[in-house]
């Protein structure tokens, strides 16, 4: 209780009053207005350049440079708003140490009411900035929605998923919503293939076949391990083959050879299917649907 | 962490300055400088495929073969018996393996197998073809296995070292493709009666050693030296004159100037100090003063000599590449030569797919087609080399 009377002395001394306001603010003079509106352009033009500008030469670049191209677009946006926001109040307030913090009172509470969400959403994009969960180029999972992020904006992350749709998620769902990340940051990102076989099936051929599938495709990143897992289901035996393509962004072409390949060897070695009837297909489905 | 980035910005930082560097502009003085003609370049060429391989080489690869036989002689049970002389992409390490040991190995029974074969049109047939030769009699069961012959026994048995110039076309990189490196790899660790030397590139061994660790059955290996401006001088000195004979005028004299230091330095650098490069690189540095061509740009019928000047080396540009490309590249780099329904196959694509591509590579340089073998332009090597490592592509050595 002893605490009251100083936060009230405190709050008697940030709170601008009619007699200090000339100290805070700085005159308004058209040179001013003029500056703040220069740099305001100038700001937005350079937030412009950058996003086209990075968009452009990551994809023009090699590969390697590609995702440290895209990871410095958000700090190079954080840096030119930075910049913008001390020239705006340098223009027009004093910068005082009271006078900033009768400023951010103010303004805060006014935020606090007119624009919640839209700082909520500000702050948890500087939040996960620094946080590392994602970074720009990688390919990540945000509630129900699966894509490469492809922008990192003020108040939303874009998504492009691998329909070509652009989903684009407000920073605030972050504070809550569970982030998968495929890659963070590396090209190279985990892709697992299921593939199914009669319970008969030679099991050491089949998954011999799956490690040549995966050592043989274009897409195979093969610095990084190859690995076969085998679990029995009551319809069939499946193998789930987990491999990396070089390329995150080629996940599905990579399936799409790696299943070519396998499907093209086990004809050739009459490897026989699950033939599935009755209560092991009703069973199947409801596994493929989980 | 920082090691890895710094090492990235480096990369960068090169590949923009490869991207970005300023085209030299044609100053008056180069003006009066002309192309060889086509039929000249054909015909050096030829000359420069006939030479012999560098001496650095060949003395590597005879002084190697002969400290690996050595150490297996003296203790041929816990000594590989197999030495493999790795070469970069483009050079073609069978004739510096032949040239290198024909003749040199005398004290030995020296066997070559493989000379000159091609990938079979159905890769899966290669195992059958090495078990054919390698050994066409199966030991029956029981038989005991011939005791190694190390050195020159009372009957004058002499120690016998088997080569297999060029391990590429021995797999394919699709199902199965490989099985007859594991066929290889398991008869030679299990034969230890001869000696193996062995040539492969650089970048098929890697891959080889990825996807069969062929390096833990085949441990000892040599990589053949870069060459320095020197070696390099030394080894196009016989081009310093060439005789062209014509059909129907007296025989033609090219007379190529070679004793600029620093050109032969500069040459060496730009190639990384890559023989089969450098050479490309030479010839396409040859230059003839115009005044000595006719006005309509041929060579006057009367001429007897030609002085032939060569000019700064420098890489050639490389196309904007798309991802198809690179990978079908990288196949080609990696099995040497092939042809284009082996590569549609080690691609998984359709033939037809890859048919557009491989006309552009070729109509640009990049792909050589003799016959219906494909390689890539050793001129080429070193910026390919860059890109697709910058690409994430698993490469061998430079």
């Amino acid at each position: 209780m002893t605490v009251f009377p100083h936060l009230w002395l405190l709050a008697q001394d940030t709170v601008p009053t009619a007699e200090n306001l000339d100290a805070l603010f700085k005159e308004l003079t058209w040179r001013s207005l003029a500056h703040a509106g220069l740099t305001v352009a100038i700001a937005y033009g350079l937030l412009t350049a950058i996003q086209s500008f990075t968009t452009a030469i990551s994809e023009k670049v090699p590969r390697r440079f590609r995702l440290i191209i895209k990871q410095s677009v958000p700090f190079l946006k954080a840096l030119v708003l930075l910049v913008a926001i001390v020239r705006l109040l340098h223009l027009f307030v004093n910068p005082t140490g009271s006078n900033l913090l009768a400023l951010t009172g103010t303004i805060a509470v006014a935020l606090g009411f007119a624009f919640k969400d839209y700082i909520s959403s500000i702050i948890a994009g500087i939040v996960t900035l620094f946080e590392g969960s994602f970074r720009m180029g990688d390919r990540v999972r945000i509630g129900d929605h699966y894509g490469e992020v492809v922008n990192y904006g003020l108040r939303e992350v874009r998504l492009r998923t691998p329909n070509d749709d652009t989903v684009t998620i407000p920073h605030n769902t972050l504070w809550n919503e569970p982030i998968a990340n495929a890659n963070s940051g590396q090209l190279e990102a985990q892709v697992v293939t299921d593939f199914y076989v009669a319970h008969e099936a030679d099991l050491e051929l089949v998954s011999e076949l799956l490690y040549q599938a995966a050592y043989s495709s274009r897409y195979t990143q093969l610095k990084l391990p190859v690995v076969v897992v085998i679990q029995e289901k009551a319809w069939a035996t499946q193998l789930k083959l987990k491999a990396y393509p070089m390329d995150a962004r080629d996940e599905f072409l990579y399936q799409t050879d790696l299943v070519l390949r396998v499907k093209q060897a086990c004809a050739r070695h009459h490897v026989p299917y699950p033939q599935m009837g009755g209560a092991a297909a009703a069973e199947a489905v409801g596994a493929s649907g989980e | 962490m920082t090691k890895q980035l710094s090492g990235l910005w480096r990369s960068l930082s090169q590949w923009l300055t490869q991207q970005w560097a300023v085209a030299p502009t044609v100053t008056e003085s180069e003006e009066q400088w002309a192309a060889l003609p086509a039929g000249i370049t054909q015909a050096l060429t030829q000359q420069l495929q006939a030479l012999p391989p560098p001496v650095p080489h060949t003395t590597a690869i005879q002084v190697a073969t002969r400290e690996a036989l050595q150490a297996w002689q003296a203790n041929p049970e816990t000594v590989s018996n197999c030495l493999v002389v790795l070469a970069s992409p483009v050079d073609a390490i069978d004739l510096v393996l032949k040239a290198g040991l024909q003749d040199y190995l005398l004290d030995y029974e020296v066997r070559f197998f493989f000379g000159g074969y091609h990938r079979p049109p159905n890769a899966l047939a290669v195992t059958g073809h090495l078990q054919r030769e390698l050994a066409p009699e199966q030991p029956s069961e029981g038989t005991k296995p011939a005791m190694p012959v190390t050195q020159t026994d009372l009957h004058d048995s002499r120690p016998q070292v088997n080569i297999i110039p060029s391990l590429e076309p021995c797999f394919l990189r699709c199902i199965q493709g490989w099985q007859g490196i594991e066929y290889l790899q398991n008869f030679v660790t299990q034969d230890d009666s001869c000696f193996w030397v062995v040539g492969c590139n650089h970048w098929a061994w890697t891959f080889l050693d990825k996807v069969c660790q062929v390096g833990a059955y085949l441990e000892r290996t040599l990589a053949l030296p870069q060459l320095s401006g020197d070696d390099l001088a030394d080894w196009l000195r016989p081009m310093a004159e060439v005789v062209l004979p014509r059909e129907s005028d007296a025989a033609l004299t090219l007379k190529i100037a070679q004793d600029d230091a620093t050109y032969w330095e500069a040459l060496a650098s730009v190639s990384a100090g890559n023989a089969t490069t450098a050479a490309y690189l030479w010839l396409q540095t040859l230059r003839i003063e115009a005044a000595q061509l006719a006005p309509d740009g041929t060579l006057p019928p009367d001429i007897s000599c030609l002085e032939i000047t060569p000019r700064k080396p420098k890489l050639p540009s490389l196309m904007s590449l798309e991802a198809l490309d690179r990978y079908l590249l990288h196949a080609l780099l990696l099995h040497g030569e092939i042809t284009r329904s082996h590569l549609a196959l080690s691609m998984g694509e359709d033939e037809r797919m890859i048919r557009s591509r491989v006309q552009v590579l070729r109509r640009e340089g990049l792909i050589r087609q003799t016959g219906r073998w494909l390689t890539v332009h050793p001129a080429h090597y070193p910026k390919l080399y860059t890109e697709l490592g910058n690409n994430n592509f698993l490469i061998g050595q430079a």
